[in-house]
């Protein structure tokens, strides 16, 4: 129960921020926030869940990103073109997928960094098709809906939180389903959980899947976000990005990963002040983080509320008083 | 005729310092059971601290060598002990990632110190020309092929002959029972970082008068040093040797009568091909599941 409050609260807090703080470079902000917090719940439904490191999700990104933007170049209505980007998105993620998921551990994640960069040098060299270098121009808008005509940021402020809010439910339902048992069992011992009856293989193509659609929504939002799609975006620093952003959020936890999105993204964006140190800083963080918070944030703040529980909150009760309630109560 | 015979020396030049890059991440790979993303980056390190010797301090081409293989080895160890030795015993995905940060720090800082741009080594084998049947050699490139199969050499007979080389092969396999017969596994494993950054940094060394130099030329060593290693055999020497040279040649033949712009494309294809149907590398003999 106060966990569902506390997401209302913060749904509400997210939808009000742009109607209290019309400010157009912090929107910009949180859009492209919003674009990474998908991409890490994406990729924490197979690294998370399912334990196996990808190190070609930025592949999945550019495969939705052009999809999209060279089908409604072509006249397809751009919803049209977001639903056909996920579902190829979701094809290519398959047929990747069905193979390279035979392996394990480091060499999954080998296998997925050679996809990845296959995919980055096609959308580079296929010029016919992507333009390669030069770039994709031209990308048309979202036609208007519900009132928002994408006219401005915060309209597609309105869209990105929508794809947010459908990402943390969507992977909410898979982790509290069979499947999300199932994929946790897999992480913990693949050959315990298919002793047990886990049907591993089809789990983890069904989790690549749904994985690489999500990504492929994320970067077809992205091409009709930003209109112009360059192959330099789509490479290994990319992918790396994600999972840096999952892993300083916490592996495997929900919260984690929407924490780590938006935690990276207005870092990394504060950081440009600091404009030639900037990435030597991020560079420094990630040792940092990794070393002394292996769980990443998601993990210090279970750790900080487990203390808070038992020295403050257990205080409270032993003078008789329910005072531990009392803060969300004048919180609202 | 000719040209196959030049194309061959050319995939010679790259393939052995695959090789170069590639004996130093397989040896870690192997014993320490960690993905070193940073790897490529030593290798450009040494190619940084080459140029900053020769044409900053002036020396000459042949000692800013070994001088950079040495800054660069000491480099490995210190890089060791901050980002990798505290995680020893936590989650290979943290390993993997730390050493990402390293990459991404080495990347930066050499940016800071030496500029984006891209900078030129002199040696005093580049104008060198010698004529063979018909082929007009490149002196660099025979240099480079030269000190390589030195190098690989000397690795190769201290592996298999000295007591530091048993005693390496000894923690790959078996960390454990290494420490119970009374190796000091620690020392084995800073011997190793020093050794195959060394071995990246002389391979920087010698590709930087034939190509240039420049903050982001580490991230494809390290892919292509991946390939090499799974092509090999995580943690087979001789593996490493052979795939570096096989990935080398494949890649100039495939530039030269296919296509260069997709020559990438075809190492990656291969290294998913040999993961796919033989995963424990094209000389390996099964894949032994570390628990």
């Amino acid at each position: 129960m106060n966990k569902k409050l506390l997401a209302g609260l913060c749904l509400l807090f997210f939808v009000a921020f742009p109607i209290v703080f019309p400010d157009d470079y912090f929107i910009h902000i949180l859009v492209m926030g919003g674009i990474n917090v998908v991409l890490v719940l994406s990729l924490n439904l197979i690294s998370g869940f399912a334990g196996q490191v990808s190190l070609g999700h930025a592949a999945f990104f550019g495969i939705g990103a052009y999809a999209s933007a060279i089908l409604s170049m072509n006249g397809i209505p751009v919803w049209v073109a977001f639903v056909l980007a996920a579902v190829i998105s979701a094809v290519s993620g398959f047929l990747i997928g069905y193979p390279v998921l035979r392996l394990r551990g480091h060499f999954f994640a080998i296998a997925t960094l050679g996809f990845g960069e296959i995919v980055h040098l096609l959308i580079n060299n296929w010029v016919d098709v992507t333009r390669g270098p030069m770039g994709l121009s031209g990308i048309p808008k979202p036609e208007a809906i519900f009132g928002l005509d994408f006219s401005s940021k915060t309209h597609y402020y309105f869209l990105i939180l929508a794809f947010t809010v459908s990402a943390i439910y969507f992977s909410t339902r898979i982790q509290q389903s069979k499947m999300g048992r199932a994929l946790v069992s897999i992480r913990t011992d693949e050959i315990t959980a298919s002793a047990m009856g886990v049907n591993v293989a089809y789990y983890k193509i069904l989790a690549f899947t749904f994985s690489s659609a999500i990504a492929g929504i994320a970067g077809a939002y992205y091409a009709h976000f930003v209109l112009f799609l360059s192959p330099e975006t789509f490479k290994l620093a990319m992918s790396i990005n994600v999972l840096l952003m999952l892993l300083i959020g916490g592996m495997g936890s929900i919260l984690g990963s929407v924490l780590g999105g938006l935690f990276i993204t207005i870092v990394s964006e504060y950081l440009r002040t600091f404009a030639q140190y900037q990435m030597l800083i991020y560079g420094v963080l990630i040792v940092m983080v990794v070393i002394f918070a292996p769980k990443g944030l998601s993990g210090v703040l279970e750790k900080v509320s487990g203390f808070l529980r038992k020295t403050v909150f257990q205080k409270s009760q032993m003078k008789g008083g329910y005072s531990a309630h009392e803060p969300t109560h004048s919180a609202d | 005729m000719i040209e196959f015979l030049q194309q061959t020396v050319n995939g010679f030049v790259i393939g052995s310092s695959y090789v170069l890059i590639a004996l130093g991440l397989t040896l870690i790979f192997g014993m320490l059971d960690m993905i070193n993303f940073a790897h490529g980056e030593l290798l450009m390190v040494g190619a940084f601290i080459a140029v900053g010797l020769a044409s900053g301090l002036g020396l000459p081409y042949l000692l800013a060598i070994p001088l950079a293989m040495l800054i660069v080895g000491v480099l490995g160890v210190v890089m060791e002990r901050l980002a990798f030795k505290p995680l020893r015993n936590s989650d290979r995905v943290n390993l993997m990632v730390s050493s990402l940060g390293v990459s991404i720090i080495l990347q930066n800082a050499v940016q800071l110190i030496w500029g984006p741009d891209p900078r030129n080594l002199q040696s005093p084998f580049t104008n060198m020309q010698i004529h063979l049947g018909g082929m007009v050699l490149n002196g660099q490139r025979l240099f480079v092929v030269f000190v390589a199969a030195l190098l690989i050499g000397v690795l190769y007979y201290v592996i298999q002959k000295t007591k530091i080389g048993i005693a390496m092969r000894a923690c790959a396999f078996d960390m454990e029972t290494a420490k119970l017969m009374g190796i000091k596994a620690n020392r084995i494993i800073i011997m190793t970082f020093a050794i195959g950054a060394g071995l990246a940094a002389s391979a920087g060394t010698l590709l930087a008068p034939i190509f240039s130099v420049y903050p982001t030329m580490g991230v494809m060593a390290t892919m292509k040093a991946f390939v090499v290693v799974l092509l090999g055999g995580i943690g087979n020497v001789t593996g490493a040797i052979a795939g570096g040279l096989i990935l080398g040649l494949v890649e100039t033949y495939a530039a030269g009568y296919w296509s260069s712009e997709y020559k990438d494309v075809i190492s990656f294809v291969i290294m998913i091909l040999v993961l796919l149907f033989k995963p424990a590398g094209l000389f390996g003999k099964h894949v032994q599941e570390k628990v």
